[in-house]
């Protein structure tokens, strides 16, 4: 007699079930990679070790994912690190920034969520795919968390992308209350692309805003950060990055302008010791990224690393890593968490990567600085209302990891004629050390075009972060060397705060304002580059250019002749650590040496950044690699696109 | 993209008889578009006047919907509650779209079991259905797994009143002893599906599908029996056997020894037709098992190779027609049967009709089965291997006249050139050859041949990749067929039982089929063009209007050295074009194979008014429909190179 046994329930148990089962049948080894960054103290770091030095040039595609129809249109910037739990890989893609489950050994799509938020998702400040999301589980009950463009907190069951009901409301929370101010649910001007991190079953949320170069309005939506219970979804605290009356550096903030600033959010990803019960926040510049004359004084906690207590939001300690902040250089990476030893003295650190290039390090139970921090005089300003801070932080080690401030010295001088183009252009501008201030545009009056500061207000590192070897304390971070020029004006039109920065003022040619001569950055090279940094003596091991030398400079007429070392190649670059190998990927496309326009993912050693492999991909990356080991099999995942390069998932793994 | 030939005259005449634009949303709730499979749109938007505009609104990538890239896409979508619904790769995924922008909606994937894992046609999926039941709207697909799935429409998510919490597993309804997530014991045989069922008046009716036929080389296997089920509890309510399972059983003794017991095939694997009204639901099968060898089932083996009417209430036959006695041909019947209302000497009569492989359209009365015009049984050739049973007639239409070359004989072959002719004629007196139904040969037979040619072939004629639309304003027939042949090559059944790592059955056939090859002269067919065309069918009184190739001349024949200083002719592409008809236009994509382009033709006159590009050539039949007052063509594509996708055309917004 025939049975009947097929059972949905069983069938979508099954879903995750046939993965895992598979796995627990065989015998080879097998690395999850269960967070974001690999792990909650955001290293990047996997002890896998079967891709080396020695067969890195042997690897091959083992699966490709395509999310051109994961929304309303094919997305280009998937900036996704994905996580790999039982032979699942889970991910945020596409304009919907649904997310994902695929099989890790083929990417066959196993499930998927998508959740449309209609006006709300369309208004929201920070749409597409998002960076990633969370894992987390307590026996059979295993979830995976993200964050809505349209800023909601959904909770997913791992097993089959069903929202788990018991969570919040039908699995949603909706994170636009709850926010201690009134906002307007559909247009508040805030939402989240990082991927939110859980610790001791408390899911820290952070915030992010429209970019701030030009806001309408000195007013705008405060980014408090927000733990909620994992379980539940109920808030359990909220951080007031911008202090209340009554709360702890409210006199950081002259005339009130605690009362409308807003912003100060952290849209870069955080970290958790969950020994210490510790949430690391890594904070940004208040309203008006390059005026600060409506929020005047040291703005707590604008750019600062904040250490809060994960059950209570309490503030342990916090350092701010610059003072009224107007150059964007708000702290845009994971603080990194590593054990180090120095002089002798084992200590639990913390190391922030900050667009300015420099590594921040501290002991991240008390928030002293390992080495010492100084407060060094920088120049005042001369926008009118502005008032800057007399001094910035300025660690005296490690040393920056990438060029700080700009001189003629910094100027190309591939040729005399180059460079005299290029001085031409920097005569426009002011220039100076870090810390140089926006200055007024005023091509007609004093012939100012602006500042130019280095790193650029894209840094320097930007939200990709670094990684580290716990293995060393050795820290690896990609930094790009580029020019901004920040032009303040007056344009009541577009803003009532008293000056906005311009990237282009009208009435002024685009041609007068490129910092390029024909086609060349006026900034010498490298421009891009990896850097191990060993933290425990606070020194830089290795520095190695990152990316082949772009086309456009590699067959410049003016360059034929000319011996261009390797330049580096500018984008956003996350690196990935194992065992061996520094794994990263180049930004943008170039001609490979197959002759196919592509982008490679390069391998180099760890202890010496000698480049020891490349596998070719067909565009560059977008989002930092990961890597896992399923049944003796190591696969490296990352995420590449460009424009005319829909956006996909990479896998490669060795022959088999 | 090419733009359309813009004829001033043609564009007159198609102003005249354009019917007013259909502006509701919607528009193909069926495989065929509808239940009568009549692959018709009634939207009129995308005319001959705009056609050269269309544009690609979106491509829906199929590749992720498997353990590996999947180059072949072979399902149609529905619209159905402003969603569009299909299935994709391997694991034959439900996926529900947005009609304007092709963002997946949801899934629906199936768990992993050894019942999937055996399937041999996993990314043969054609599709879904899509009912209302009690209100509310259901998607129902059929698995390789051969389970049966109900989900909302909304959320991809299982009704759970249906079945088990949304499933039925088809083979606890199915009669025979097997394991839950094993299937069937292999020495019993083997069952899967790839077509989508169709839901009548409250009933799902499933079909199924088999090995390929050709390939088993043992006789035991499962009949393809047909299943029913009611469409909001998933209760099962009826089988039909389509090889009688007893004496009482209509059929019976067309089973000339006892080889319905053991005989298996008989399946339906091309998608199913219905006409609600009559609570009719027609059902066309393929062969016994083994496609070309059935000595041990002598008999005319009822209800192989025919057309089927039953009450969808109660499974009850209405009327059959066996459209190949005995069927060794592998002339199964290949796609949905198109329903259609015609005038016949003044008579409005409701009718049926199978394009097939060996390229008669069967036309019968819908309601009775009676054929329109006469249908004749006429003497065919016996075969000479040894045991084999032939029947002594084979039923032949009067009306229409065959679409594509029957048979084969000296003045078919290419005379291009004399030399050309003669290496034709070499290759050919190597086989048996002769009329339509002339058998397969064994190897080692005493007429020295290497076997037999008959054509059409396996492929047709016609099949499932191309098919035939019918228009109901008019009653006109579009059918795609290829021009090809098979060489059969009969070898001794333990031959290649030996080599068959997972052999269903027990016991090894006398005979099996094996490829005898393509006889071609360097790449080219030993017959004359056209190889693929389209042929317009007047179904009110059977004639032929006329036939046009699929497409152009391949690059491979139109540059072959042989062919060099030759006049050729439009060879048309010898591939299945995938048509799609409206008020005004034939539409249609070469197939695949072919080349990437969706032509519009003149539906009158057969002629060509232009060509757009795709990313990759259709794949399988196209439709159409409606969205937020926009038309879209919506075409399968997929080519060795190009992974199975879906491309949405448009007008320009």
């Amino acid at each position: 007699m025939p049975r009947r046994v097929f059972h949905p329930v069983w069938g979508l148990l099954a879903l995750l079930a046939c993965g895992a089962v598979g796995l627990s049948a065989q015998e080879g080894r097998t690395i999850e990679w269960r967070s974001y960054a690999a792990d909650v103290a955001s290293t990047f770091y996997s002890p896998a070790d079967q891709i080396d030095a020695s067969n890195f040039n042997d690897l091959e595609v083992a699966w490709r994912f395509s999310t051109n129809n994961f929304g309303p249109r094919p997305e280009v910037i998937l900036q996704s690190t994905p996580l790999m739990i039982g032979g699942v890989l889970y991910s945020t893609v596409g304009s919907r920034r649904a997310v994902v489950a695929l099989d890790a050994t083929t990417g066959e799509l196993l499930w998927m969520h998508r959740l449309d938020e209609g006006e709300r998702g369309t208004a929201a400040p920070r749409r597409l795919s998002g960076r990633g999301l969370t894992y987390w589980e307590d026996g059979d009950d295993r979830r995976i968390l993200y964050v809505t463009p349209g800023y909601r907190l959904i909770a997913l069951d791992a097993a089959t992308g069903l929202r788990v009901s018991s969570f919040g409301e039908d699995g949603i929370v909706d994170l636009k209350l709850g926010l201690d101010q009134d906002i307007d649910l559909v247009t508040g001007e805030i939402g989240l692309h990082a991927a939110p991190v859980v610790g001791n079953d408390t899911i820290v949320i952070g915030a992010a805003h429209l970019p701030g170069t030009a806001p309408e309005s000195r007013r705008n939506v405060k980014g408090h950060v927000r733990g909620y219970d994992v379980r539940t979804g109920a808030r359990k605290w909220i951080f007031h990055t911008i202090p209340d009356s009554d709360e702890f550096g409210v006199d950081t903030w002259l005339d009130d302008s605690w009362q409308y600033t807003g912003n100060t959010g952290v849209w870069a990803q955080m970290s958790i010791d969950e020994e210490l019960n510790i949430a690391y926040l890594p904070t940004e510049t208040p309203t008006g990224d390059y005026y600060g004359g409506h929020r005047l004084g040291d703005n707590l906690f604008a750019n600062s690393l904040v250490a809060v207590d994960l059950d209570t939001g309490e503030r342990m300690w916090h350092f701010q890593i610059s003072h009224h902040e107007v150059w964007d250089w708000d702290l845009p990476a994971a603080p990194i968490l590593a054990d180090i030893t120095v002089d002798g003295r084992d200590i639990k650190a913390v190391a922030l990567p900050t667009k300015q290039a420099w590594i921040f390090v501290f002991d991240r139970e008390t928030g002293e600085p390992v080495w010492p921090i100084e407060e060094r005089p920088v120049a005042a300003s001369d926008v009118p209302g502005e008032v800057l801070s007399p001094t910035q932080p300025f660690p005296t080690k490690p040393p920056a990891i990438d060029r700080q401030g700009i001189g003629v010295d910094d100027l190309i001088d591939f040729t005399p004629e180059l460079r005299a183009a290029a001085e031409e252009i920097a005569s426009r501008y002011t220039l100076g050390p870090i810390y140089t201030p926006p200055t007024l545009f005023d091509p007609e009056g004093t012939g100012n075009f602006g500042t130019l500061i280095v790193p650029a207000a894209t840094g320097g590192v930007n939200w990709p972060g670094g990684a580290l070897d716990p293995e060393t304390g050795i820290l690896y971070q990609y930094t790009k060397t580029e020019v901004t020029a920040l032009r303040m004006i007056n344009d009541p039109e577009r803003s009532d705060m008293d000056y906005v920065s311009s990237f282009r003022p009208r009435g002024v040619s685009p041609m007068d304002l490129a910092l390029t001569v024909e086609g060349l950055p006026i900034l010498k090279p490298p421009w891009a580059r990896i850097t191990a940094v060993d933290l425990n003596a606070g020194e830089i091991v290795w520095q190695v250019p990152h990316g082949e030398t772009p086309d456009h400079v590699r067959n410049h007429e003016k360059l034929q002749g000319v011996d261009v070392p390797r330049t580096g190649r500018v984008g956003r670059i996350g690196t990935l650590v194992t065992k061996t190998l520094v794994i990263a990927g180049e930004g943008g496309l170039f001609t490979t040496p197959s002759g196919a326009e592509g982008a490679m993912l390069r391998a180099y050693d760890k202890a010496t950044g000698a480049e020891v492999g490349e596998v070719f991909m067909p565009s560059g990356q977008t989002g930092t690699p990961m890597t896992y080991m399923i049944d003796g099999t190591q696969y490296i995942v990352l995420s590449i696109g460009g424009r005319g390069r829909p956006s996909e998932l990479m896998a490669f793994r060795l022959p088999e | 993209m090419t733009k359309c030939n813009r004829i001033g005259l043609v564009l007159l005449l198609l102003a005249a008889g354009a019917a007013p634009a259909a502006a509701q949303d919607g528009g193909w709730t069926h495989w065929g578009g509808n239940a009568g499979s009549q692959r018709y749109t009634a939207h009129a938007q995308i005319d001959a006047g705009n056609f050269g505009d269309l544009e690609t609104a979106w491509v829906w990538r199929g590749d992720n919907f498997g353990p590996g890239v999947d180059y072949i896409l072979r399902s149609t979508p529905i619209y159905a509650e402003g969603k569009l619904f299909t299935v994709a790769g391997q694991r034959r995924t439900v996926v529900a779209l947005d009609p304007a922008t092709g963002e997946t909606l949801w899934t629906f994937r199936e768990p992993a079991t050894k019942r999937w894992a055996d399937s041999m046609r996993k990314n043969y999926g054609k599709g879904v259905a899509y009912a209302r039941v009690n209100g509310a709207g259901r998607i129902y697909v059929v698995t390789p797994g051969f389970f049966l799935h109900a989900l909302e429409p909304a959320t991809g998510l299982p009704i759970a009143g249906f079945g088990d919490g949304g499933t039925v597993d088809l083979l606890a309804d199915f009669g025979y002893a097997y394991h839950p997530e094993d299937g069937l014991p292999a020495e019993v045989g083997y069952i899967t599906n790839s077509s989508p069922p169709i839901v009548v008046n409250g009933v799902i009716v499933v079909g199924n599908s088999h090995e390929q036929g050709y390939r088993q080389t043992r006789r035991e296997n499962v009949p393809g029996h047909i299943l029913a089920y009611d469409a909001a509890t998933g209760e099962h309510l009826w089988k039909f056997n389509v090889i009688p399972q007893s004496e009482s059983e209509f059929g019976f003794d067309t089973w000339e020894n006892d080889a319905w017991r053991w005989t298996g095939n008989v399946s339906a694997w091309a998608p199913l037709s219905a006409d609600p009204e009559l609570n009719l639901v027609y059902i066309v099968t393929d062969p016994p098992t083994n496609d070309s060898w059935g000595g041990f089932h002598p008999g005319q083996n009822l209800f192989a190779t025919s057309i089927i009417a039953l009450d969808v209430r109660t499974g009850e036959r209405a009327w059959h027609f066996q459209t190949v006695h005995h069927d060794i041909w592998n002339y199964d019947n290949p796609t949905a049967p198109n329903l259609v209302d015609v005038t016949v000497d003044g008579q409005r009569i409701p009718i049926l009709v199978q394009t097939t492989k060996q390229a008669f359209a069967y036309v019968l009365n819908r309601e009775t089965g009676e054929p329109i015009w006469p249908i004749e049984e006429r003497a065919v050739p016996r075969g000479h291997v040894p045991g084999e049973y032939y029947s002594p007639t084979q039923p032949f239409p009067t009306r229409p006249a065959a679409y594509e070359m029957q048979g084969i004989g000296p003045d078919d072959l290419i005379d291009f050139t004399p030399e050309l002719n003669r290496r034709a004629r070499e290759l050919l007196e190597q086989y048996e050859y002769g009329p339509l139904f002339t058998p397969p040969l064994h190897r080692d037979n005493d007429l020295g041949k290497r076997g037999s040619i008959f054509c059409p072939g396996y492929g047709g004629g016609t099949n499932i990749l191309g098919g035939a639309s019918v228009d109901p304003q008019t009653g006109v027939l579009y059918v795609a067929s290829v021009k090809g042949c098979t060489t059969p090559n009969l070898v001794p059944g333990a031959e290649v039982d030996a080599e068959d790592p997972n052999p269903i059955g027990r016991t090894v056939m006398k005979y099996v089929s094996t490829t005898g090859g393509r006889p071609n002269v360097e790449g080219l067919p030993i017959v004359k063009p056209p190889y693929g065309r389209i042929t317009a069918i007047d179904l009110n009184t059977g004639d032929t209007l006329w036939w046009i190739p699929n497409g152009t001349t391949p690059d491979r024949f139109a540059n072959h050295p042989l062919l060099q200083g030759v006049d050729l002719p439009n060879t048309g592409q010898p591939t299945h074009a995938t048509t799609l008809l409206s008020s005004t236009l034939l539409m249609y994509g070469e197939g695949r194979g072919g080349r990437p382009l969706l032509h519009a033709v003149d539906k009158r006159t057969g002629e060509h008014l232009g060509a757009v590009e795709m990313p990759a050539p259709s794949n399988s039949v196209p439709m159409s429909y409606m969205h937020e007052g926009r038309q879209y063509i919506a075409v399968p594509i997929g080519s060795n190179q190009h992974p199975g996708s879906l491309v949405a055309l448009a007008l320009p917004d």
